[in-house]
């Protein structure tokens, strides 16, 4: 029960909360060097580039579902 | 589990107290009215609505097992828990700080009883005040005397919170305990089991002393129980009436009266893994602060635990993509984290996760380095024993971040003083010891010459920093 349709929103601001997450790791492990403001940019960026990616999404799942419905719906009834 | 079937079956507004529960439908009409209560009563509710008013997942006040006003009781049905637990616990809580009188009160005033729609505070504002909601008034006020007078007490807060805590947990177990898995029969005899109708009540009398129906010629003037509102509640009742008083031969009368069935469960979607993303988060988070702990300053500590929290976040937000569910909290919780991550990176790097307690004691002028430093913690400078002769000035600079800095100076030389305290209290040879007066931004620059008859040898010219805390400044006793 885990498997279910794809959601790029969901996947745009986790790879952005992910690369924020790397780059204060790496920091905090002196492999290179942070700026402390670094995760606002990131976030925001995140946040606002999963929202795009969410409408883009629901705007093509809704153009094709009613793309779907007027060509199904005269189907039963020729069929009928 | 019967407490949950009664409120399932959903005994009408009538049943409580009133002698309306052996009657039909066709002479229910006058029982109710006279076993009317005031809040029910008068209200001018559909009848479908007092019916279903009680389901059993929403907390309302127990009037059949009460002892006081029945909060103990609706919590221990709505929990299902024995109502003495929470009666013995509201009681220490009340003795130690309040609370518990605090959260009796408010519940009594905000939590409605079971069959009737209205919280007291209700009934207080529309002009019905009774023994009942002036009782909560006073548990609420005296619970806030005695809260507010333990606020400077430290552990019996605590005592009080953590008992809140544990009460509050426990509750919320045994009201998940069986949720997965309801007992079938008990389900059977909801479904097999509608309750029997009940007539809506019938207002007749109203409690307030100064809301008595006005009688001319024969004619009740206002009389809704409410002092303001719409006048015309006990008119709209006259057709539900007439459809009771018709009986079951009226058509329409058992559709209207029947409670709803509880509605089907939905069809479960992909499951969340929002908790399980967020108990990994926190695992991971305890695990990079705790690998950075030891020898490492505590901003860069931090900064690795919250990392690997966020870097656990994204990922799961990230497979939730595809995999199971998250919502806005664990987005929420992500920038939360993300927010702590950023300000961890900006706390100064000379904290470290240790209170440290230093004491320079240079015992020579040459000894005396230009610079002490000390991220967290005490620093002493220790300046006694520098045998400093006539005219000699020596100069210093100490820093401590978070914590104390004292010096201490000889009996017989001069300090050139400048002290900057960010935030914090600044003490000199001469202040009262209790006289801490927390400011921020401190900045004091003072000549301290040896006291009268005390030849003054050399000088000391001292330049103290301490970010956060106290900068104290004392002369050793000659």
């Amino acid at each position: 029960m885990l498997r279910h349709e794809f959601r790029p929103g969901k996947l745009v601001v986790g790879l952005f909360l992910v690369a924020a997450g790397v780059a204060y790791a790496g920091d905090a492990g002196g492999l290179w060097v942070t700026e402390w403001f670094a995760a606002i940019p990131l976030v925001v960026a995140g946040l606002v580039l999963a929202g795009v990616a969410a409408g883009i999404n629901g705007a093509i799942r809704r153009r094709r579902r009613v793309g779907r419905t007027s060509t199904a719906d005269p189907g039963p009834e020729i069929s009928g | 589990m019967t407490d949950h079937e009664h409120a399932a079956t959903g005994q009408g507004p009538g049943s409580g107290p009133g002698p309306a529960a052996g009657g039909g439908p066709q002479d229910a009409v006058p029982a109710a009215g006279a076993a009317s209560s005031p809040g029910a009563a008068s209200s001018g509710a559909v009848p479908g609505d007092t019916l279903t008013a009680a389901p059993p997942h929403r907390f309302r006040r127990d009037r059949r097992s009460k002892v006081l006003a029945g909060v103990c009781a609706g919590l221990g049905r709505q929990c299902d828990m024995d109502p003495v637990i929470f009666r013995i616990t509201l009681a220490v809580l009340s003795a130690t700080g309040g609370i518990g009188l605090i959260f009796y009160g408010f519940a009594w005033l905000f939590v409605p009883y079971d069959d009737e729609e209205e919280n007291e505070v209700r009934k207080l504002f529309t002009g019905r005040v009774d023994g009942q909601a002036l009782a909560a008034v006073l548990f609420a006020l005296v619970g806030c005397g005695v809260f507010l007078s333990m606020l400077s007490n430290a552990s019996v807060l605590t005592f009080a919170v953590v008992l809140s805590l544990l009460l509050a947990g426990a509750g919320y177990w045994s009201q998940q305990r069986g949720a997965p898995d309801p007992d079938p029969l008990a389900a059977q005899a909801v479904a097999d089991a509608p309750p029997e109708a009940q007539a809506p009540p019938v207002p007749a009398a109203y409690p307030s002393w100064w809301r008595d129906p006005i009688v001319k010629d024969g004619t009740h003037v206002g009389g809704t129980g409410y002092l303001w509102g719409p006048g015309d509640s006990r008119t709209r009742d006259i057709t539900d009436a007439v459809h009771i008083s018709l009986g079951p031969s009226y058509p329409h009368w058992p559709q209207d009266l029947r409670p709803p069935r509880p509605p089907a469960p939905k069809p479960r979607g992909p499951r969340w893994i929002g908790g399980w993303v967020f108990l990994l988060a926190l695992f991971a988070g305890a695990l990079g602060t705790a690998a950075r702990w030891d020898d490492q300053a505590l901003g860069t500590s931090l900064q690795m635990g919250l990392a690997c929290a966020l870097v656990v976040f994204g990922l799961g937000i990230a497979v939730s993509s595809f995999l199971g569910r998250t919502g806005a909290g664990s987005v929420f919780l992500a920038i939360v984290t993300a927010g702590l991550l950023a300000a961890s990176a900006a706390l100064p790097k000379d904290l470290t996760t240790h209170w440290e307690r230093l004491t320079w004691q240079p015992t020579a002028v040459a000894q005396v380095q230009p610079h002490y430093d000390l991220g967290n913690g005490v620093g002493t400078l220790d300046l006694t024993r520098l045998p400093l002769t006539k005219g000699q000035t020596v100069a210093t600079y100490a820093q401590v971040g978070i914590g104390q800095l004292k010096v201490i100076v000889p009996s017989d030389v001069t300090v050139k003083l400048s002290v900057d305290v960010g935030v914090g209290d600044i003490q000199l040879p001469g202040d009262d010891k209790k006289d801490v007066d927390v400011e921020p931004g401190k900045h004091k620059q003072v000549t301290l010459t040896p006291a009268t008859g005390v030849k003054s040898t050399g000088t000391l010219d001292l330049d103290l920093r301490v970010d956060v805390g106290q900068a104290e400044v004392s002369r050793a006793a000659s």
